[in-house]
C-alpha cells in the first residue's frame, strides 16, 4: 500500500513487466557515454543485474561521460559499474576487464554466462569486427542485442533479436469491439428480451430512455433498417446518412440525450462488418514451440468462426445507467471468457503457455504480428533486399531540405564504418581531418550504390569527416534513451520494438526508423 | 562499492595512456567547436547566428526550470556539454520516493529534501568545473531582472499553467525600438520539453520569431473531468467511484480539512470509500494504485523518454549558444510506444496570440451580456483560458482582481451590462496572472 518507487513505470508495464526486468541481466560491452547512458536507463527502472565488459586500461573519456571520472587507478569498466550501481540499490553490477584489448575472437557469451539467466547485450560504439562478432554470438545463442553508436551529431540504435511474436502491442484501440453486425447469442438475446420492440421503447420513462446504452439503440435501428431493406445494411454514403437520421428521429429530446448522440457518433459500428483475421502467414514463419501452440489454437478458433477473432470483452464508457452499463459489460466479459476457454482448450502441446499469454493472444488477435529484425546488418558487403531498397527509396524526405533526412546520415555513418574496415581507424580523428575526405567519399559512393539510393549532396560526407567519431554527450544521451526504451520492450515483451534501426540526426533534430 | 566522493578533474596529457588495443581517446564537442562546418547555425532553417570556429566558446548563463525528471537530465547534459556555463536551477518541490525511478540525482536518503538543492549539489560534486546555483521556490516569485540575466532558459516543467507564465514573462522581455524592429539583445530563447509515458516533445521558442507556448495551448486540451451527474448518480467505471469519494464525499465528511493529495491517510480513506461505492453498484476494478492515479492525476513516467527529450532540448540550447550547428525550426514530437515515430516541423505562430502578437482581438458579444458573463464565457471558458482576468478601458477601470480595495470598488460593475460600461470604439485591455506582464487588447462590438 505504501508508495512504490517504481509506481510511475508500473503504470506502463505492470507487475509482469517489472518481474521480467528483474529477471534480466544486461551486458554492456564498452562503457562509452552511449553505453553508460543506456545502462543508466535500465538500472534506474530495476533491471536485475548488469555486467560491464571493457578493454580500456587507462584511457578515460570522462569529459562526456557522467559515469567516469579522471582517476587512473580504476579501469573504465570498474568506474562505470560503481557509479551505475549507486543509482539503484535493487540492482547488482559487475565488471570484467579484458586485458590485451577487446577483440572479436575473445568475445564468448557462453563463457561469461554459464548459468541460464535471461540476457540482453548492449554493444556500445564498437568498431565493425567487434560489433559483428558480438552480433554473431548473440544470434547463434539466441540472445537479443542492441548496438548503439553516438558519432558526432549522429546517433544510431539497431536491434537484433530472434523472431518475436508481438502478443502485447498495447495498441490504443479507437474502434470498440461491440459486435453489432454479428451479435453473439447472449447479446442478441439481451436485445430481443429488452429492446427489440417499439412498445418497449415507448414504455420507458424519460430518464430510462436517456440511459439506454447506445449499442441497443443501434441494434434497434439496425433491425428496423433490415426490415425495410430486405435484410441489407447501409452501404452507400447516402444510406449511412439516412441511417444516422433514423437514430435522431428515434430520440425524444436529442440535444439532451447523450446516449443518442453517442449512437450517431458510433453509427458505423452498426453497419461495418467486423475485421477478420488471417494468421496463416504468422504460422509459416514460426519456429518457437510456445508460439506454435498459441497460434495454432487461435487458428482453430478463427476457422471455427469465419475468421472473426475472439471478443475482446472490454467496452468503452458510455452514457447509461449504472445497472444498464454493468449488465452490458458483463455480456461482453462472459463472451470473452467463452472465447478464451475455447482457445485454451485448443492449446495442446507446450504446457508452459500461461493464461495471461492466452488472454493477450485473444485480445490482440487483430494486431498480431512478428517482429523480425533479421541479423544485424554489416556495413561492407551489405546488399539489402529489393523490398528494403524500395522502402528506403520511399522513406519520408524533407522536400525543402532533403539533407535533413536521417537516412542520409546513416549512410554517412556506414561510410565511416567502411573507412574503419579499410584504414583501422575512423576518418577525421586527427587534426587534419579534411585529408580523409576523398577516401571517405569513395566509401560514401559505395554505400549509395549498395543501398540503391542517390543523393548528389556531398556535404553530409564532409560533415561526417569533421565529426571524427566525436563523443557528444547529448547525442549519446538521446541514443541511450532510445536504446533503453527498446531494451525494455524486448525484455517485457510489451509495446512494439523498432524494426530494426533508429537514426537520429542531431543537426536537424530529426529521427527515422529504417529496416535494413 | 564506490564512494560518492569521487571528484573529477580536467584531463591532463599525462593521463593519456594508450593501451595495447590502440584505442585513441575520442574527441569531444570541444574539438568540433573549432572545426569549420558546412552546417553551421547560419545555414539552418532557423538561423540565429554565424558559427565562428576560430573563437573559443564564451561562458553563458542558463536557467533550468524544474529539477525533476527532465531537470536532472538537463543538468547532466549541460554539465557534459564541454562549454563553460553558469547554471541556475529553480524548483519548489521536495523529493518523493516515486521520483527515484528516473530522477537520478536523488537517492533514498534524499526523500523530503529540496529537488533544486539536491540536484545542484550532486552535479557540482560529479562535475566540479560547472557552477550550479539552486533556487527553491516558485518561478512567479522571481522578478524580471532575474530572468533578464540569462542567455537561455530550458524548461522541464510538468504543468501547462507554469509554462504559460514562464512563456509570457520571457516573451514579455522582448523590446521593440521605435521603428518596430526587435532588439535582439532582449530575445532569450526558451527550450521547452515535456514527456508522458513513451511520448514527448521538445521545442525551441525564439520569442517574437517562432511560435511561442501560448500560440499552441489548443494542442493541450484541458484535463478531462467526469460529469458531476455521472459521478453522483450513474457511476459506471471504477474511476467514477474514486472521483465521488474525493470530490463529493471527502469535503462532506471533513468540511474543515483541505485534501492533501500526498497524504497516505487521505488517499487510503478515499480508496476505502471508493471501494465501498463500487461494491454497492457492482463495479469492479477499484485499486489503491488507480485511486492515486485519479486523485493526483498521475502521468506515467520513465527514465528513457526523459533522457531523449532532455538531451534533444539541451542539444538545441548548445547549438544556439555556440552556433556550431543548425537549430531546428522549431518543434519535435516523439512517440516511442509502437515502433518510433518522430516529427520535426515549424509550428506556425498564431496570428492572434495574446502573448506574442501585437494584434487586438475582435469579439462580438450579445447586447444583453453583463460584465461577469463576459468574463466567464469569453475570457475564462474560451480559447483564451484565462484564470482571473482584470479589465480596464481608457476611460475607467472595469474590474480589478487585486488589490482588495479596488476589487471591492469595481465589484458592482460585474452585474452591469457590458454595453453600459464601454464606449463604441474603445479598446479594452485585459491582464491575467497566467499571462504575466502581458496586456491583451480587445475590440468589442455588440450584436444588434
Amino acid at each position: 500500500m505504501t508508495d512504490n518507487k517504481y509506481d510511475r513505470q508500473l503504470r506502463l508495464w505492470g507487475a509482469a513487466g517489472q518481474a521480467a526486468l528483474g529477471n534480466t541481466c544486461v551486458v554492456l560491452v564498452r562503457a562509452t557515454a552511449a553505453g553508460t547512458e543506456t545502462l543508466k536507463n535500465l538500472v534506474l527502472p530495476g533491471v536485475g543485474n548488469f555486467l560491464v565488459i571493457d578493454d580500456s586500461s587507462g584511457v578515460s573519456d570522462c569529459t562526456s561521460n557522467f559515469f567516469l571520472d579522471s582517476s587512473t587507478h580504476k579501469s573504465r569498466a570498474q568506474m562505470a559499474t560503481e557509479y551505475l550501481m549507486e543509482l539503484n540499490p535493487d540492482v547488482t553490477g559487475d565488471w570484467k576487464d579484458i586485458s590485451g584489448g577487446l577483440v572479436a575472437e575473445k568475445f564468448d557469451l557462453l563463457q561469461l554466462f554459464p548459468d541460464k539467466k535471461k540476457v540482453l547485450v548492449i554493444a556500445a560504439d564498437c568498431e565493425p569486427p567487434l560489433r559483428q562478432a558480438i552480433a554473431q554470438t548473440c544470434w547463434d545463442q539466441n540472445v537479443p542485442m542492441i548496438a548503439v553508436h553516438s558519432y558526432g551529431l549522429v546517433g544510431v540504435v539497431q536491434i537484433q533479436t530472434a523472431p518475436l511474436l508481438l502478443l502485447d502491442p498495447k495498441m490504443r484501440d479507437s474502434v470498440p469491439d461491440l459486435r453489432l453486425t454479428c451479435p453473439f447469442p447472449a447479446l442478441q438475446q439481451a436485445f430481443e428480451e429488452n429492446y427489440a420492440d417499439d412498445a418497449v421503447w415507448a414504455g420507458l420513462s424519460s430518464q430510462e430512455f436517456g440511459q439506454v446504452p447506445y449499442p441497443f439503440i443501434l441494434l434497434f435501428v439496425q433491425k428496423k433498417w433490415k426490415e425495410s431493406h430486405a435484410g441489407g445494411l447501409p452501404t452507400s454514403f447516402a444510406e449511412k446518412q439516412e441511417f444516422q437520421a433514423e437514430i435522431k428521429k428515434m430520440a425524444r429530446n436529442y440535444d439532451n440525450e447523450l446516449n443518442f448522440q453517442q449512437a450517431v457518433e458510433n453509427a458505423y459500428l452498426a453497419y461495418t462488418p467486423p475485421k477478420t483475421v488471417d494468421i496463416d502467414y504468422l504460422l509459416s514463419d514460426c519456429n518457437s514451440e510456445r508460439d506454435l501452440v498459441l497460434l495454432r489454437a487461435l487458428q482453430s478458433f478463427l476457422q471455427q468462426h469465419g475468421g472473426v477473432p475472439p471478443v475482446v470483452g472490454k467496452i468503452p464508457d458510455m452514457a447509461a445507467s449504472t445497472a444498464e452499463y454493468v449488465n452490458l459489460q458483463e455480456l461482453y466479459q462472459q463472451q470473452a471468457k467463452k472465447d478464451f476457454d475455447y482457445v485454451r482448450a485448443n492449446c495442446t502441446g507446450d504446457t508452459s503457455v500461461t493464461n495471461d499469454e492466452i488472454t493477450l493472444l485473444c485480445q490482440n488477435a487483430v494486431h498480431l504480428d512478428w517482429l523480425q529484425t533479421g541479423p544485424l546488418p554489416t556495413f561492407m558487403g551489405y546488399h539489402p533486399t529489393e523490398d528494403v531498397v524500395d522502402d528506403l527509396g520511399a522513406s519520408e524526405q524533407d522536400e525543402e531540405r532533403p539533407e535533413q533526412t536521417a537516412l542520409w546520415w546513416y549512410l554517412g555513418f556506414a561510410a565511416c564504418q567502411m573507412f574503419w574496415e579499410r584504414e583501422q581507424r575512423y576518418p577525421g580523428v586527427n587534426d587534419d581531418f579534411e585529408k580523409d575526405v576523398p577516401r571517405l567519399l569513395e566509401c560514401w559512393e559505395y554505400m549509395k550504390t549498395a543501398y540503391g539510393l542517390s543523393l548528389e549532396d556531398t556535404r553530409i560526407c564532409k560533415e561526417m569527416a569533421r565529426f571524427g567519431n566525436a563523443e557528444v554527450h547529448n547525442i549519446a544521451s538521446v541514443v541511450g534513451g532510445v536504446a533503453s526504451q527498446e531494451a525494455v520492450k524486448l525484455i517485457t515483451g510489451q509495446y512494439i520494438p523498432i524494426k530494426n534501426t533508429y537514426v537520429f540526426n542531431g543537426i536537424a533534430s530529426m529521427g527515422g526508423v529504417y529496416h535494413f | 562499492m564506490s564512494e560518492v566522493g569521487m571528484v573529477k578533474r580536467p584531463l591532463e596529457s599525462d593521463d593519456m595512456v594508450i593501451d595495447s588495443s590502440d584505442q585513441q581517446q575520442r574527441i569531444s564537442l570541444n574539438t568540433l567547436l573549432s572545426r569549420p562546418s558546412e552546417f553551421g547555425n547560419e545555414t539552418g532553417p532557423l538561423a540565429c547566428g554565424e558559427f565562428d570556429p576560430s573563437t573559443p566558446p564564451q561562458s553563458k548563463k542558463v536557467l533550468v526550470v524544474g529539477a525533476g525528471g527532465l531537470g536532472c537530465e538537463i543538468l547532466k547534459d549541460l554539465a557534459l556539454s564541454s562549454i563553460p556555463l553558469n547554471v541556475h536551477v529553480i524548483d519548489l518541490d521536495t523529493i518523493d520516493v516515486t521520483n527515484l525511478n528516473r530522477q537520478f540525482l536523488f537517492r533514498q536518503k534524499d526523500v523530503g529534501k529540496s529537488k533544486a538543492e539536491t540536484a545542484a549539489a550532486f552535479i557540482r560534486q560529479r562535475c566540479p568545473w560547472i557552477q550550479v546555483t539552486p533556487h527553491v521556490g516558485n518561478i512567479q516569485d522571481k522578478n524580471l531582472d532575474f530572468y533578464r540575466q540569462f542567455d537561455a532558459v530550458i524548461s522541464g516543467l510538468d504543468n501547462i499553467e507554469a509554462r504559460r507564465w514562464l512563456n509570457a514573462t520571457i516573451v514579455g522581455l522582448v523590446d521593440t525600438d521605435d521603428d518596430g524592429d526587435l532588439d535582439p539583445s532582449t530575445i532569450i530563447p526558451i527550450v521547452d520539453g515535456g514527456t508522458e509515458g513513451f511520448s514527448g516533445q521538445a521545442r525551441l521558442i525564439l520569442p517574437k520569431i517562432t511560435s511561442c507556448f501560448e500560440c499552441t495551448i489548443d494542442s493541450f486540451p484541458p484535463p478531462r473531468a467526469f460529469p458531476l451527474c455521472t459521478i453522483a448518480e450513474t457511476p459506471r467505471r471504477p474511476e467514477h467511484c474514486i472521483a465521488y469519494a474525493y470530490i463529493l464525499q471527502f469535503p462532506r465528511e471533513f468540511p474543515d480539512t483541505v485534501l492533501d493529495k500526498d497524504s497516505p491517510e487521505h488517499l487510503q480513506w478515499i480508496y476505502q470509500q471508493a471501494a465501498k461505492r463500487a461494491e454497492q453498484y457492482g463495479i469492479a476494478g477499484v485499486t489503491y494504485m488507480m485511486t492515486m492515479g485519479v486523485v493526483k492525476n498521475i502521468i506515467p513516467a520513465v527514465a528513457s523518454t526523459n533522457a531523449i527529450i532532455a538531451a534533444a532540448c539541451v542539444n538545441e540550447a548548445i547549438k544556439y549558444l555556440t552556433f556550431f550547428s543548425q537549430n531546428m525550426n522549431s518543434y519535435m514530437m516523439y512517440m516511442g510506444a509502437q515502433s518510433i515515430h518522430s516529427h520535426t516541423f515549424a509550428y506556425e505562430p498564431s496570428e492572434d496570440c495574446p502573448v506574442c502578437s501585437a494584434s487586438v482581438r475582435k469579439m462580438t458579444v450579445p447586447a444583453t451580456i453583463t460584465l461577469n458573463q463576459f468574463i466567464q464565457t469569453h475570457l475564462k471558458d474560451s480559447s483564451l483560458r484565462l484564470s482571473s482576468p482584470s479589465l480596464v478601458s481608457p476611460s475607467q477601470t472595469l474590474y480589478m482582481v487585486k488589490p482588495a480595495a479596488l476589487e471591492l470598488a469595481t465589484r458592482p460593475n460585474l452585474d452591469k451590462l457590458l454595453s453600459t460600461l464601454i464606449q463604441p470604439g474603445e479598446e479594452i485591455t485585459v491582464t491575467d496572472p497566467t499571462l504575466h506582464g502581458i496586456h491583451v487588447g480587445l475590440a468589442i462590438t455588440f450584436e444588434n
